[in-house]
């Protein structure tokens, strides 16, 4: 019985361990802070500080969870498996998404998982990864993290590619002013020149008094030219996300740029 | 020259033509009489009066160019058959009413010689009938101020024949054309488009019938062609007795004023008519033509109009033009412009939101 009862309790220890060892460093931040983790120190105090607010914004106004990560030791895992370990450690829902750089790889990367991975499409990760680089590469860690967490929400915004939320923009709008107004005046001066009788007046009609006996009819053909014309295929871009299987069994999208 | 007053055999009562029966009838005893009777009878004439000639024919000389022919026409004032009044009348007057004793007067003069006419269309549609059809048709006019019109305001509506040139041609020529015949379609990414020349020719011969113009100077041109057409086919014969009740103008327009205009018009529908028969191709493009008049006619005819004149309450006059054998009207229209700068801003308003809508599901 206390032999079982050891075991049981060494099995309890273990699993603890087991679960918790590798997230120690993790656990340790989450207490200073919630969302960013510096562990490769490259952010001040005040930064951090500012970043978190940003990110906090980020999260009421898209219900994901956003997670901004920087390491100097990818514990010899490259920076995909490293970002997916951590982002399904940290991750108390479905839809998340983590921010890593790693100075170890040396490469930046943006794990997606659940709804961001329809809005995060490739090429729109390439172009996060695009806006943090230059600053990045510049050794400014923090402006890199807040350009990639202010494209993430302007793509946001603008939805799931394909799926935009139906709006008029502006010049919608302006067209359809236009071609109001201009219908609008077609109605008024086509009535105004009837009433005058600008037009509208009998007109011969050469068909109903003329009539016509024909007595030569020829076509004959001379040439053809053929001209041809390479059509534009808008082939889409945004063909979508590519996802894997990672970490925790959950499905990943992201992508990441070296710098 | 004479002035010719239809008598009523049983009566003496003036006989007018009447536009519903198409026959005469005396005003007095309702008799009613056919064209052949009527032609059986002497008319009433009266001679004019060579003294009051003179002295008006000095003004009027200027004005038609001192043709010898014409000098009888020109007298402008007559004596009435019935009571012996005086009749002023215009130069071109052919057909009018006593001033005093309201008699029909017809100035047979002004439409014998080269002023006879070839033919005639008779009134048929009757005062009363024509005062209907105005009302209905300005009734159907959505954007006249309501109650703009009404019967009483009508001042005067009187039943004219005016004088018309029409032109009839027969043509033959030919034309030469480019026609192209274009396809398009996609292979893979390539759009091709085939475009296929023919060189067109058509010649034949070509009749064109019914070109109308006004040949009255003092007409309104844009009233009395408005309107046109007539049905020509239902033409009569001219004779003095349609005028009888009814005003009537002599031309002062010679067909030498239209004659190179209504040639040019003529060889145009031509060409269009043989354009018309290159049929099936993408384009055409006239390359040449050439056409000639082998044979023309122009007929000189009188055609039934009711001119009307109202004036507005704003004391503005709008004059009309109805077409006494269709009842087709031609005449400037007051405008309601508060209701009609409604209609155009909901038009407007709904292309806008339409408009909106688009852009929104796009």
């Amino acid at each position: 019985m206390r032999k079982g009862q050891i075991l049981r309790y060494l099995a309890g220890i273990m699993l603890v361990l087991g679960l918790v060892l590798p997230y120690t460093q993790a656990a340790n931040a989450q207490e200073q802070t919630e969302t960013v983790y510096d562990f490769a120190g490259l952010l001040s105090e005040e930064e951090i500080q500012s970043l978190e607010e940003q990110v906090a914004a980020f999260c009421e106004q898209s219900g994901w969870e956003l997670f901004l990560l920087t390491t100097d030791d990818a514990e010899g895992e490259t920076t995909m498996e490293y970002s997916e370990e951590y982002l399904n450690a940290l991750l108390s829902g479905d839809d998340g998404l983590i921010y890593t750089i790693d100075m170890d790889n040396r490469e930046i990367y943006i794990a997606t998982t659940g709804e961001p991975i329809q809005y995060l499409t490739d090429s729109r990760i390439d172009s996060i990864l695009d806006d943090a680089y230059t600053y990045i590469s510049e050794e400014k860690y923090a402006e890199g993290f807040q350009a990639m967490i202010s494209s993430g929400e302007e793509y946001y915004q603008k939805g799931i590619p394909g799926h935009e939320p139906k709006a008029i923009r502006w010049y919608e709008a302006l067209i359809a002013f236009a071609i109001a107004v201009a219908l609008g005046l077609l109605v008024f001066f086509s009535i105004v020149g009837k009433y005058r009788l600008k037009w509208g007046n009998y007109k011969y009609d050469y068909k109903e008094n003329g009539e016509i006996d024909l007595k030569k009819k020829e076509d004959h053909f001379v040439n053809q030219v053929v001209t041809q014309r390479h059509i534009e295929r808008n082939t889409s871009s945004d063909s979508g996300s590519s996802t894997h299987t990672g970490a925790g069994g959950r499905t990943y999208g992201g992508g990441g740029k070296s710098f | 020259m004479s002035v010719i007053s239809f008598k009523c055999p049983n009566c003496d009562g003036e006989l007018v033509f009447e536009p519903s029966s198409g026959k005469y009838k005396c005003e007095y005893c309702f008799s009613l009489f056919t064209q052949e009777e009527l032609d059986a009878m002497k008319p009433a004439e009266t001679e004019e009066q060579p003294k009051e000639q003179e002295t008006e024919q000095e003004t009027d000389a200027e004005q038609t160019g001192g043709e010898k022919e014409e000098a009888d026409g020109e007298a402008v004032v007559y004596s009435c058959p019935s009571c012996g009044a005086q009749i002023v009348t215009d130069e071109t007057t052919a057909a009018s009413f006593c001033y005093y004793c309201h008699n029909p007067v017809v100035l047979g003069g002004r439409l014998s010689g080269d002023y006879l006419p070839d033919k005639i269309i008779p009134f048929s549609i009757d005062k009363k009938e024509a005062e209907k059809r105005f009302l209905d048709y300005v009734k159907d006019k959505k954007f006249v101020p309501r109650a703009f019109f009404n019967k009483k305001q009508i001042e005067k509506l009187s039943g004219v024949y005016f004088p018309y040139w029409v032109y009839d041609a027969r043509m033959s020529g030919n034309l030469e054309a480019e026609a192209t015949d274009v396809r398009v379609w996609v292979t893979g990414d390539t759009e091709y488009t085939e475009t296929k020349y023919y060189a067109v020719e058509r010649g034949g011969d070509m009749k064109i019938k019914n070109m109308t113009e006004n040949a009255l100077k003092k007409a309104n041109k844009k009233l009395v062609e408005g309107v046109l057409p007539y049905r020509m086919e239902e033409c009569r014969k001219f004779t003095l007795g349609y005028l009888s009740g009814f005003g009537a103008e002599k031309r002062d327009m010679e067909k030498s004023e239209f004659e190179a205009d209504m040639k040019n018009q003529a060889k145009e529908y031509a060409v269009d008519m043989m354009r018309d028969t290159i049929e099936n191709y993408s384009g055409v493009k006239v390359k040449n033509s050439n056409i000639q008049i082998k044979n023309e006619k122009w007929s000189y005819l009188l055609l039934p109009v009711w001119t009307l004149t109202y004036r507005a309450r704003g004391g503005k006059t709008f004059y009309y033009s109805l077409n006494g054998q269709t009842g087709k009207v031609c005449g400037e229209l007051p405008i309601d412009y508060k209701k009609l700068g409604c209609v155009s801003a909901i038009v407007s308003a709904a292309a806008f939101v339409i408009g909106l809508i688009g852009g929104w599901l796009i």
